[in-house]
C-alpha cells in the first residue's frame, strides 16, 4: 500500500505541475463549466414550467439527482476520464507496453495516471445542487452512495474501454461517455415511463445515480441500499474480470 | 473515398451515430413524461414524437464536425499538403461531411423505424409547396451549420486550443437551435433573441416549418434571414481563411 501511496503522490505532483503550465486554460474551462451548469438549470426550469412533478419527481428531487450525478461525474472526470479515453490509442500504438512494464498494477496506472483539474467545477456544482435540494440523509450513507455511483460509473466506462483490446479501431469512447451523461441527468425510470420491463436491462445505468438518489429521497425502502452495494460490487468485479481477460489477449503493436 | 474510409471505423461510426441520436431520443422520452404529467403544454405527445423523430434525420444532415480536425491540421502543420492541392480545402470537408452523413443515415434509419412503430406519430400536414420550402430551408440550415463550424475551425490560426470556443458554441447551439427544447416551449425572451441569431436557422427553423407552426410571413422572413446568414457567414469564413493562411507557417515535411 505504501508503494501505491508514493506513486499516487508522484502522480498528483506531476499533474499539478502540468496544470500550472496552463493556468489560463483552467479558468476558461471553469467558465465553460458554469455555462453548462446554467444550461442544466435552465432546461429543468423549462421542463417544470407547466407542471409541479414529472411522473412523481419534483423539481428539487430532479436537482438532487443532477447534483449527485455531477458529484460522481466530477470525481470520475477528475481522476479517470482522460486516462480511459486514451486507452484505445495506447493499445493501438503499443504504448501500453510502457505501462505493463511498470512495477504497479496496469489497471491502476491506466485509470488514474492523468488528472483533469478543471473538472473540479463539476464536483462543486454537484454539491451546490445537493445543498439546494436539501435532503435529510446521514452523511455516511450519502458518502457510501456516492462511492457506489463512482464505482458503477467507472466499471461501465472501463468495460467499454476494454472493448478496444478486441476492436482495434475504436476511438469513440468519449461519445459513449456523452451518451451515458445525457441519460443519467434524468431518473432512468422517468425516461422509461411505463416501460418498466426495461428496468433490468438498464440496471448498470440505474445503479449509478437513479437508485442512490431514490435512497436519499426515501423513495425506496432502506433495504435497497444493500441491493445497491451488492449490485455495484458485482458489476465492478465483472469489469475487473473482463479487463484481466482482455489484457491476457493483448499483443503489442510496437516492435 | 470518405464513404469507404468511414467503413474502416464501423464501430466508431455506430457509436457516433448513437451519440447523435441519444439527445433527441432522451429528450423525446423526457417530454413524453412531462406531457403525461401536464395538461397545459403547447405541444401534444404526438407532436413531441413527430418533432423528435424528424429531428433525428434533420439534425443528422445539418450537423458538422470539422472544426477539431481543421484545428488539428493547423496546429500540427498538416494543412500544407492541402494548400498544394488543386482544390479548395473547404471542398475536402464538404465531401467528408456528406460521405459520413450518408453512412450515419443508414445506421440511424433502423432506430427511426423502431420509434415510428412504437410511437406512431402522424405524418406532417404540409402541402407540396410546404415540403419544397422545408427541404430548401433544411439545405440552407446545413450550410449555416457547416460554415459556422468552418469559422470555428479557422480560429485555430490564432488560438492554440479552440476546444473551449467549440464548447461555448455548443452551449449557444443547444439553447437556440431547438435540439433539446422545441422553440415553441422556450420563454419569449429566448425566442426573440433566437430570431436574430444564426443558431435557430441552423436547425429549429426547418423543424418549425415541418410542424406547421409558422405563418407564411414568418416563413418568408425566416427564409430571407437564412440566405442573409449563409452569405454573411461565408464571407466571415472566407476572410478568416485568407488572413489565417497568410499567417500560417509549418515545420518539416
Amino acid at each position: 500500500m505504501n508503494k501505491y501511496f508514493k506513486v499516487t503522490l508522484a502522480i498528483v505532483k506531476n499533474n499539478l505541475i502540468r496544470e500550472m503550465e496552463y493556468r489560463v486554460n483552467f479558468f476558461v474551462w471553469l467558465f465553460i463549466q458554469i455555462l453548462w451548469v446554467s444550461l442544466q438549470i435552465f432546461i429543468v426550469q423549462i421542463l417544470f414550467q407547466h407542471t409541479n412533478n414529472i411522473l412523481g419527481w419534483t423539481k428539487p428531487e430532479i436537482f438532487l439527482l443532477i447534483g449527485m450525478f455531477r458529484i460522481i461525474r466530477g470525481i470520475f472526470d477528475f481522476f479517470v476520464y482522460a486516462n480511459l479515453t486514451y486507452l484505445p490509442e495506447d493499445i493501438n500504438s503499443g504504448n501500453l507496453d510502457y505501462t505493463l512494464t511498470k512495477p504497479v498494477s496496469t489497471l491502476y496506472l491506466s485509470s488514474f495516471r492523468k488528472h483533469q483539474y478543471d473538472q473540479i467545477g463539476t464536483f462543486f456544482s454537484g454539491i451546490g445542487f445537493v445543498v439546494y435540494a436539501g435532503p435529510t440523509v446521514n452523511i455516511i450513507v450519502f458518502g457510501i452512495l456516492i462511492l457506489c455511483g463512482f464505482l458503477a460509473f467507472y466499471s461501465l466506462i472501463l468495460m467499454v474501454s476494454t472493448l478496444s483490446f478486441f476492436l482495434t479501431k475504436l476511438r469513440a469512447i468519449s461519445s459513449i461517455h456523452d451518451i451515458v451523461n445525457t441519460i443519467l441527468r434524468y431518473p432512468v425510470d422517468l425516461l422509461l415511463g411505463n416501460r418498466s420491463g426495461m428496468n433490468l436491462l438498464l440496471l448498470p445505468l440505474t445503479i449509478i445515480a437513479t437508485i442512490p438518489a431514490k435512497i436519499v429521497l426515501g423513495k425506496t425502502s432502506p433495504t435497497v441500499l444493500v441491493v445497491e452495494i451488492i449490485s455495484v460490487i458485482l458489476f465492478f468485479l465483472l469489469a475487473i474480470c473482463f479487463w484481466k481477460y482482455a489484457l491476457k489477449r493483448y499483443s503489442s503493436a510496437s516492435s | 473515398m470518405n464513404f469507404i474510409q468511414c467503413f474502416e471505423y464501423r464501430g466508431d461510426l455506430l457509436i457516433y451515430s448513437l451519440s447523435y441520436a441519444a439527445q433527441p431520443v432522451i429528450y423525446l422520452l423526457v417530454w413524453l413524461a412531462v406531457s403525461a404529467s401536464s395538461q397545459s403544454l403547447p405541444m401534444t405527445a404526438q407532436e413531441f414524437a413527430q418533432y423528435y423523430i424528424w429531428l433525428l434525420i434533420v439534425q443528422l444532415w445539418v450537423s458538422a464536425w470539422s472544426s477539431p480536425f481543421i484545428a488539428g491540421d493547423i496546429r500540427h502543420g498538416k494543412l500544407s499538403p492541402y494548400l498544394l492541392k488543386p482544390f479548395a480545402y473547404i471542398n475536402f470537408h464538404i465531401s467528408e461531411n456528406l460521405g459520413e452523413k450518408g453512412l450515419k443515415t443508414l445506421l440511424t434509419v433502423p432506430l427511426v423505424v423502431v420509434l415510428i412503430l412504437i410511437l406512431k406519430p402522424s405524418w406532417p400536414d404540409l402541402s407540396v409547396f410546404g415540403w419544397v420550402i422545408f427541404f430548401w430551408t433544411w439545405g440552407l440550415a446545413g450550410a449555416i451549420y457547416f460554415l459556422i463550424d468552418m469559422c470555428v475551425g479557422c480560429l485555430a490560426f490564432w488560438f492554440d486550443d479552440i476546444s473551449a470556443i467549440d464548447d461555448l458554441y455548443n452551449v449557444l447551439h443547444i439553447i437556440f437551435s431547438g435540439i433539446l427544447i422545441p422553440m415553441i416551449l422556450m420563454p419569449d425572451f429566448v425566442r426573440n433573441l433566437a430570431t436574430f441569431m444564426p443558431f435557430r436557422y441552423s436547425l429549429s427553423f426547418p423543424m418549425e416549418i415541418l410542424l406547421g407552426k409558422l405563418s407564411l410571413s414568418e416563413q418568408s422572413l425566416g427564409l430571407f434571414l437564412q440566405i442573409i446568414f449563409v452569405v454573411l457567414i461565408y464571407f466571415i469564413y472566407h476572410k478568416l481563411w485568407v488572413i489565417g493562411v497568410k499567417r500560417y507557417s509549418a515545420f518539416g515535411n
